[in-house]
């Protein structure tokens, strides 16, 4: 153990390079750009010290590499007098806004903002992790200068390719924004063989174009979220997009379902949603999907019941969380309505054992504001199934669903 | 033991040894520290220096009616008269000023009672319906679905809350009977400083429920109400705003307890400690409204603690970057998943599960339109330790953030705008905000302590013996004019009988007119139009000729648009003269539109403001519009009245009406009067208003034509130019001109009337000196500041008169769009800009 302690190289750190303008800054300036350390100069009692210690850990300045560090105190109040002793002091360096502080506004040897470093572990001055989110973001802004050098001596689509990669870079800001870079990459690749063009589109915008179309008040598309539906169908067939865009058009896609067709649609939302985890179950659309599954993934229950939407499905409707069946007897519905003016309801109510109907009950029921008809379904069990499905025809005769409502059951 | 950890347990043991000492010795802390709290109590305590006098035993309170009669008759025997000297006098004694403070409270008790009796019964009703409401959902189905459960486990939770709502009594009587409770109220009500801070700092809220409030946050044992002056202030400024909103008490303590543990934390901006107590009110008691009222998710639940609890951990501030701080969040209409934002249960409910399930943290990934922005921006910085507040403005929510000692507007975009916290009850202005800081400032307040007390005293005296009061009130405003307390109370004691008291309401009128008006117009109008005028249209035998002379008053008086009106400018600083007008002609029983009487009540009113720069374009534009509306035979006399009350000359041709109204439309470009440019833009000569020589319509860019109804400002005016023209650079079809002189980096800015997202911008140039167009950027703002403009394209050299930019791909959300002219100096003038876009929510 000694042996081996002394036969490995101590590690040694430079002091880190700490400069406290912009001119001081520029002969130390090599490859891994700038740190700022930002912190409140004046507004809170903890944001400087969390920054002192950060630059002082040896973890930090290993991290680091050759970054120049320099501090950056916010002001509570930003006066002319101190804009111009900033100007003086950070000369044409910009200093990137924060959304919170303290944080570490990592810049390129150029000045170009690629990171920012905020949240917990600055807050609770974590030098380990904080190192380590240095490191990421050293490394991908490292591949992302190198793919953009190769790219000055690039052209046409291999071009774009290069611009296309180097701005999809995870964890770190790409280089311009992206409509400059997808209008670059439009005149260098214009039949789009690279596909970045479309990967570049940020994903909550693919949204906006799904959802305008199901929007659109077309007189001859009486039914926009179809079209809607097409179009976002069409893009999950492309390979070209992203995990994030497909994420963002599974979310379109099931807002719409949900929106059109209600409870009716919860088995393809479900399908939907269980893809939406499977592309990324730790993004934040992956930590919607629990809740879409409740909410809008449930389809008709007996306690939920009905709602105008599911009225309108033709097709039989299957009932979810239903009781198992296990005791043979009569199984008594009863629809109740909770709302609604309409009274035209259901006209089946069918139980299968997997595929085989072994019970149902068929006639129109109605339920209304003053008097309910033929509102009792009766379903005779004499065999219990192992695979019960239950499943509700409703009324298509009525020319308007707008009733709300809940189903009663009695079992034997 | 290593002497190193020995020397440690020493210290420690003396440590304890001097804390135990310090209880034991400290007679002031045994007084002040009561049993109950100190067991919660592990800190050293150091008595808040102040005033302390026991004129009310805890167990006295148990009888409320037998202490308002002992501290009245307290107040009876000492005061000698009703003049500023004899109060002054009477609070010479430190003991009469606490007595006088208790009494308040007690009235504001008394005061309060109805609405709180409301508040619960509502809440009872609330609860009645939800447990019913539980009881069928529970029965109707064992195998309740996941939705079912959820949504039980929420009226559960509900009714959860209002149960604990309702375990804590909110009268004093009540309070009397728990010994915790009874323990706070004796503190609270023989302690100067503290009963003052209740009784005088702001608003007045239901007593009780204040004192039941700071009960719970002692018992929580994190807040120190006895050692700590901020932390009681914390305390007390939560307590009253919670009460005063009647909002829930649980969610009174845990906004206490976040701000203390912030404040301790050095999360807060350390500037809090030296606010004025009202914006330590504002502070603590923004957006409170919580679960025991039903608010799950939604702008009014932007000041819950897990909300301001997040924007503290991911939007820690400083004050001047809280102006933008809503634009952390994006500007979305429609979410993700399409769904819009005004459903909000739809809007959110994919994310309330997994994003934190509270307001800001929501608004942050899934995005907001303005009214979830600016919430969010708000309760961004007062979770920082800075004053703000949301405010309403027509069809747009904006707020308002203290950076220093100034109330900047943030994502306003219009003057008119209503405060959503308010430091005066009813009054939405934002004058408020400015008069409240003169109010409240160090080198006001002996005189704002004598008003109060004058105030109060007149409060005590109203049924009893109201000449009295009548008398008090009168001292009141005498002593502190800037009091709008008193004035309001005033108003309303004068205005029970405005058949009897006509004459005193009318000199109550001038009175406003010489205190108030020069230095806060805003304020003295919205005195005026919601007491006093609502009052005398009862009236029936109307002295209109004292009326009339009181209402020329009012407008000899004016000078500025009011404070900060100035500074205000780039966000258009001025207040809603035309209401006033429509209120006083409406209070003469004058019919603007149909009666000849408008006439000389316009030509009176402009006769005041003739030669007053800020009111002449606001009047006149008022007069303009007014003048479309009539019937047609009282036009020509009203319009030859308006020209004369500006020209001085009864007629006037179209070359003296454009000498009139360029310097007014110029005035309108600079203070950003977007009502008084359109406004004008109507009465213009016809060579403007329906040129000869007209510029053909340009092909549109997707959306609407959103420019129209804007207003444009250039970055100067020349000899060349014709500000007549500057409308019709905004109205394809017509097209008109601007003309700057010889500036470098020119520039002309359109303000549209609504925020919205661009699809495209058409500049048309002049016909000739086309080199004056090479080098155009096209960029635009969502505030208007220098600052904040964002390229959004580049233009080189100018070729074509016709120029346009396609903004489809990008979609810029802009309220300001402004064409930067680089180069020069040279001149710089367009025929027409048309921006084109989707007018935002």
């Amino acid at each position: 153990m000694i042996a081996l302690a002394t036969a490995m190289p101590a590690v040694v750190h430079a002091a880190p390079q700490i400069a406290e303008t912009y001119e001081a800054a520029q002969p130390l300036l090599q490859d891994d750009g700038y740190i700022l350390f930002a912190y409140a100069e004046d507004w809170d009692t903890y944001s400087k010290k969390v920054c002192d210690k950060l630059i002082a850990s040896s973890a930090v300045q290993q991290a680091a590499g050759n970054a120049v560090f320099m501090r950056v105190p916010i002001p509570n109040i930003l006066t002319d007098e101190r804009k111009e002793a900033d100007k003086a002091r950070y000369g044409s360096l910009k200093i990137p806004d924060s959304n919170n502080y303290p944080a570490l506004l990592l810049l390129t040897r150029q000045g170009r903002h690629y990171a920012t470093i905020t949240g917990p572990y600055m807050t609770k001055a974590m030098p380990k992790k904080v190192a380590g989110l240095i490191k990421e973001a050293m490394q991908a802004m490292r591949k992302q200068e190198a793919l953009l050098a190769q790219s000055n001596s690039a052209e046409g689509v291999e071009k774009a390719r290069l611009l296309g990669e180097a701005a999809l870079i995870p964890g770190i800001n790409p280089p311009e924004a992206p409509w400059k870079t997808i209008n670059q990459i439009k005149k260098l690749d214009p039949k789009n063989e690279t596909g970045y063009a479309r990967r570049l589109i940020p994903p909550f915008d693919l949204s906006v174009e799904i959802s305008t179309i199901e929007r659109e008040k077309d007189t001859n598309k009486p039914h926009g979220w179809q079209e809607a539906i097409k179009r976002a169908e069409e893009y999950l067939k492309d390979p070209v997009y992203t995990n994030e865009q497909r994420q963002a058009l599974l979310a379109v896609y099931i807002g719409i379902l949900s929106r059109n067709k209600g409870l009716a649609a919860a088995a393809k939302i479900r399908e939907l949603a269980h893809e939406i985890t499977r592309l990324g179950p730790d993004t934040d659309l992956g930590k919607t999907v629990p809740t879409i599954l409740r909410d809008w993934g449930l389809g008709v229950t007996l306690s939920e019941g009905w709602t105008p939407e599911t009225t309108a499905v033709k097709e039989p409707v299957e009932i979810e969380s239903i009781p198992s069946f296990s005791k043979a007897g009569t199984y008594t519905f009863t629809l109740v309505r909770d709302s609604g003016n309409h009274n035209g309801i259901v006209s089946a109510i069918s139980l299968y054992d997997g595929d085989k109907l072994i019970a149902e009950d068929r006639h129109e029921g109605f339920v209304g504001p003053t008097k309910n008809q033929n509102n009792v379904y009766k379903l005779e069990v004499t065999t219990p199934p192992t695979n019960p499905h239950l499943f509700i025809q409703f009324n298509q005769k009525p020319k308007y669903y707008n009733s709300w409502g809940h189903i009663e059951l009695t079992t034997p | 033991m290593s002497a190193g950890n020995k020397i440690f347990v020493g210290v420690l043991l003396l440590g304890l040894a001097s804390g135990y000492l310090f209880y034991e010795k400290s007679d002031v802390a045994l007084q002040y520290l009561p049993e109950s709290f100190a067991k919660y109590l592990p800190r050293k305590v150091t008595p808040i220096p102040g005033y302390r006098k026991e004129i009310v035993h805890a167990n006295e309170w148990t009888n409320d009616q037998a202490v308002q009669q002992k501290l009245q008759n307290i107040v009876d025997k000492q005061l000698k008269g009703t003049s500023p000297e004899d109060v002054r006098a009477f609070l010479k004694k430190k003991s009469n000023e606490l007595a006088l403070d208790d009494l308040a409270l007690v009235q504001a008790q008394e005061k309060t009672a109805a609405a709180t009796q409301t508040l619960q019964e509502g809440r009872q009703k609330a609860l009645e319906e939800l447990n019913k409401d539980l009881e069928k959902s529970t029965q109707k189905d064992d195998n309740l679905s996941p939705r079912a459960k959820y949504n039980n486990q929420k009226k559960a939770e509900r009714i959860a809350a209002i149960q604990q709502e309702f375990s804590v009594p909110d009268t004093m009587e009540e309070l009397a009977k728990d010994p915790e409770a009874a323990e706070i109220l004796e503190k609270v009500t023989s302690d100067l400083t503290w009963s003052d801070q209740i009784a005088n700092s702001g608003e007045t809220a239901p007593t009780g429920k204040v004192i039941s409030i700071l009960s719970l946050i002692a018992k929580t044992g994190k807040v120190d109400l006895y050692g700590n002056k901020l932390e009681r202030d914390i305390a007390t400024a939560t307590a009253l705003e919670f009460a005063r909103s009647g909002w829930s008490k649980n969610d009174a303590v845990n906004r206490a307890v976040f701000h203390v543990e912030s404040w301790h934390a050095g999360k807060m901006n350390p500037s809090f400690a030296s606010l004025p107590f009202w914006q330590k009110r504002m502070v603590c008691g923004l957006k409170g409204k919580g679960i025991v009222d039903g608010v799950t998710i939604g702008n009014d639940s932007a000041g819950n603690v897990r909300s301001l609890n997040y924007s503290q951990q991911n939007a820690h501030l400083p004050a001047y970057r809280c102006t933008g701080a809503c634009w952390q969040a994006p500007y979305r209409l429609f979410n993700v998943f399409g769904d819009i934002v005004h459903n909000s249960t739809r809007y959110f409910a994919p994310f309330k599960d997994s994003l934190g399930g509270e307001f800001n943290s929501l608004t942050r990934f899934a995005g907001g339109v303005c009214g979830g922005l600016s919430h969010y921006g708000a309760t961004t910085a007062v979770a920082n330790g800075v004053p703000a507040t949301t405010s309403g403005e027509p069809e747009h929510c904006s707020y308002i953030v203290r950076v220093g000692d100034k109330w900047v507007p943030s994502y306003s975009l219009s003057w008119k705008r209503g405060l959503h916290w308010q430091v005066f009850n009813g009054c939405n202005k934002f004058s408020a905000l400015h008069m409240a800081d003169n109010l409240f400032s160090e080198e006001q307040m002996p005189k704002t302590r004598e008003s109060q007390a004058m105030r109060n005293l007149a409060n005590s005296y109203e049924q009893k013996e109201p000449e009295k009061a009548e008398a008090l009130y009168n001292s009141s405003v005498q002593t502190q004019p800037l009091n709008y307390y008193a004035w309001r109370d005033y108003a309303n004691f004068l205005t029970q009988d405005p058949e009897a008291n006509q004459q005193k309401i009318l000199a109550f009128c001038d009175f406003v007119n010489n205190s108030m008006v020069t230095a806060y117009p805003e304020m003295a109008a919205s005195l005026i139009q919601d007491t006093v005028y609502p009052a005398l249209k009862k009236v029936k035998n109307l002295d209109k000729a004292a009326l009339q002379n009181t209402i020329v008053g009012f407008w000899n008086k004016v000078n500025t648009m009011g404070p900060d009106a100035e500074w205000d400018k780039s966000f258009g600083g001025r207040w809603d003269v035309e209401t006033l007008l429509a209120k006083q002609a409406d209070v003469l029983g004058i019919n603007l539109q149909k009666d000849a009487r408008a006439t000389d009540f316009m030509r009176s009113v402009l006769g005041c403001v003739s030669d007053k720069t800020a009111y002449l374009t606001t009047v006149l534009s008022w007069a303009n519009s007014l003048c479309e509306k009539m019937k047609p035979e009282l036009q020509s006399n009203f319009l030859a009245a308006m020209i004369q009350g500006v020209t001085g000359g009864s007629t006037a041709t179209d070359a003296e009406r454009e000498k009139m109204f360029d310097g007014v439309i110029l005035s309108a470009e600079k203070t950003g009067d977007i009502n008084s440019f359109n406004a004008i833009a109507k009465s213009l000569p016809s060579s403007y208003s329906n040129p000869a020589r007209k510029i053909p319509a340009p092909k549109p860019f997707p959306g609407k034509l959103v420019s129209q109804g804007g207003i444009i400002l250039a970055s100067s005016t020349c000899r060349y130019d014709h500000p007549c023209a500057h409308w019709g650079v905004l109205e394809p079809g017509i097209g008109g001109g601007f003309h700057t002189g010889r500036d470098t980096d020119a520039w002309v800015r359109v303000t549209l009337p609504k925020q919205a997202k661009l699809s495209g911008v058409i500049l048309r140039t002049t016909d000739g000196n086309l080199q004056r167009h090479n080098n155009m950027i096209v960029q635009v703002s969502e505030t208007g500041r220098d600052n904040d403009w964002h390229n959004v394209a580049e233009l080189s050299v100018c070729k074509e008169k016709l120029i346009r930019v396609d903004l489809t791909a990008t979609h810029p959300l802009a309220k300001y769009v402004r064409i930067l002219r680089k180069g020069g100096p040279e001149f710089f003038h367009l025929l027409g800009i048309y921006v084109y876009g989707d007018p935002a929510a």
